[in-house]
């Protein structure tokens, strides 16, 4: 049986959704963090990505994180 | 580059591969924050647009400018800082036709690229420069007509690759007593004020030279070899001088105008209500501190600003006083 990796899904589930308009406009109409981080595991798992809730908090601090280090 | 209408890019990042471009979607989004990343972190606040990024190559925007032509730069601004640049950003973002940039980190990214690799051309700049733009000036909503491009201050030592890529766009140069510019810059230091912070060749230096300054030399001697970069390029056509005392009564119509675009002489209610609060921040009304801030300038900072602001002040002056 293959190793999860749920980072590794997490973000094939981002290409994904980047290739389909419709799937990130459906993102994108949520409400509030806890509503989007519930629509993406939940859309994740309909599509048998291996990726949690959890997993997808954990992204969005890490891309706050990044964005907030200023370049100079 | 299909379906990326609403993206725009927020950052250059400095790859093994090379310069890549980060996109996050704004939709129909304006930049009518002062700063283009404040903007940026509005869109980011969206858990979707944070996580949902797209990530290309440099030859992404020259791709996308072949499919998409943006909207035509329409006037460029360069200031020596605190002198009244966002107050004029803040006015033009007034009006819907108007998409104002204003100091965006791509842009500097991609203009200071060949101080950091000497391996990239000015050709590679110029495109790049130009490719840039062009995204971020995509006509978002339809009543978008012109752009409008705020640099940061080290920008004018950039000058000529920037008229090399946009050889007609008119350009403004803002500047003001440097006494107040001191003033302002003592309680809150920009980044350019801080040896090594920016490249020393962007101000012709070696980085032996700069480790001789002090932080005040430094920080004077940049300052002084912005306006240096303006004065002399300004003489050469397409700039116009600005001292922060004209503001806000010259930006409409005069400098609407120098940028090229039929105006009435009477200031939109819009555009004149912006003037009224401080540009930084529009919950608190404007207060002219300059007298202030004069008064107030310790010995120690007048006999600096003697040394080394002064004397490019006054030919600043005078060249303006000649337009």
């Amino acid at each position: 049986m293959p190793m999860e990796n749920p980072a590794k899904d997490l973000e094939s589930f981002i290409q994904l959704v980047l290739a389909e308009p419709a799937l990130f406009e459906q993102l994108r109409q949520t409400s509030g963090v806890d509503h989007f981080v519930a629509l993406t595991a939940r859309l994740g798992e309909e599509r048998d990505y291996a990726f949690t809730e959890d997993d997808v908090r954990a992204a969005l601090e890490e891309r706050r994180h990044t964005w907030q280090k200023r370049w100079i | 580059m299909k379906d990326f209408a609403g993206w725009m890019p927020i950052r250059v990042h400095w790859r093994e591969s090379g310069l890549t471009v980060d996109w996050g979607y704004f939709g129909d989004i304006r930049f009518t924050d002062p700063f283009f990343d404040h903007t940026v972190n509005r869109c980011l606040r969206h858990p979707a647009h944070l996580l949902f990024r797209r990530e290309t190559p440099m030859t992404a925007l020259a791709e996308l400018a072949e499919i998409s032509p943006g909207l035509p730069p329409r006037g460029f601004i360069f200031h020596g800082s605190r002198c009244g640049s966002t107050l004029v950003t803040q006015m033009l973002a007034a009006l819907p036709e108007n998409v104002v940039i204003s100091e965006a980190g791509p842009i500097d990214t991609v203009l200071r690229a060949r101080l950091r690799d000497p391996r990239i051309t000015e050709e590679h700049s110029v495109l790049w420069l130009r490719g840039m733009l062009n995204a971020l000036g995509q006509r978002r909503r339809p009543e978008e007509k012109s752009v409008f491009v705020k640099f940061d201050s080290w920008h004018a030592c950039l000058l000529p690759l920037i008229q090399r890529a946009y050889p007609s766009v008119p350009w403004i140069f803002l500047y003001r007593d440097p006494v107040q510019v001191l003033m302002s810059q003592t309680r809150h230091m920009g980044a350019q004020m801080i040896p090594n912070a920016l490249e020393p060749a962007l101000f012709g230096w070696s980085a032996e030279e700069v480790s001789r300054m002090s932080l005040g030399e430094y920080g004077g001697r940049v300052l002084a070899a912005i306006g240096e970069a303006a004065l002399s390029h300004v003489k050469m056509g397409k700039g116009r001088l600005v001292n922060y005392k004209e503001l806000p009564g010259v930006v409409w119509p005069s400098l609407i105008r120098h940028w090229g675009m039929d105006c009435p002489d009477q200031i939109p209610e819009a555009v004149a209500r912006v003037s009224q609060f401080n540009a930084k921040n529009s919950k608190m009304l404007f207060v002219d501190d300059s007298e202030a801030k004069t008064r107030g300038a310790p010995e120690g900072m007048r006999q600096f600003s003697k040394v080394w602001l002064d004397g490019i002040y006054q030919q600043l002056e005078t060249q303006r006083l000649s337009q």
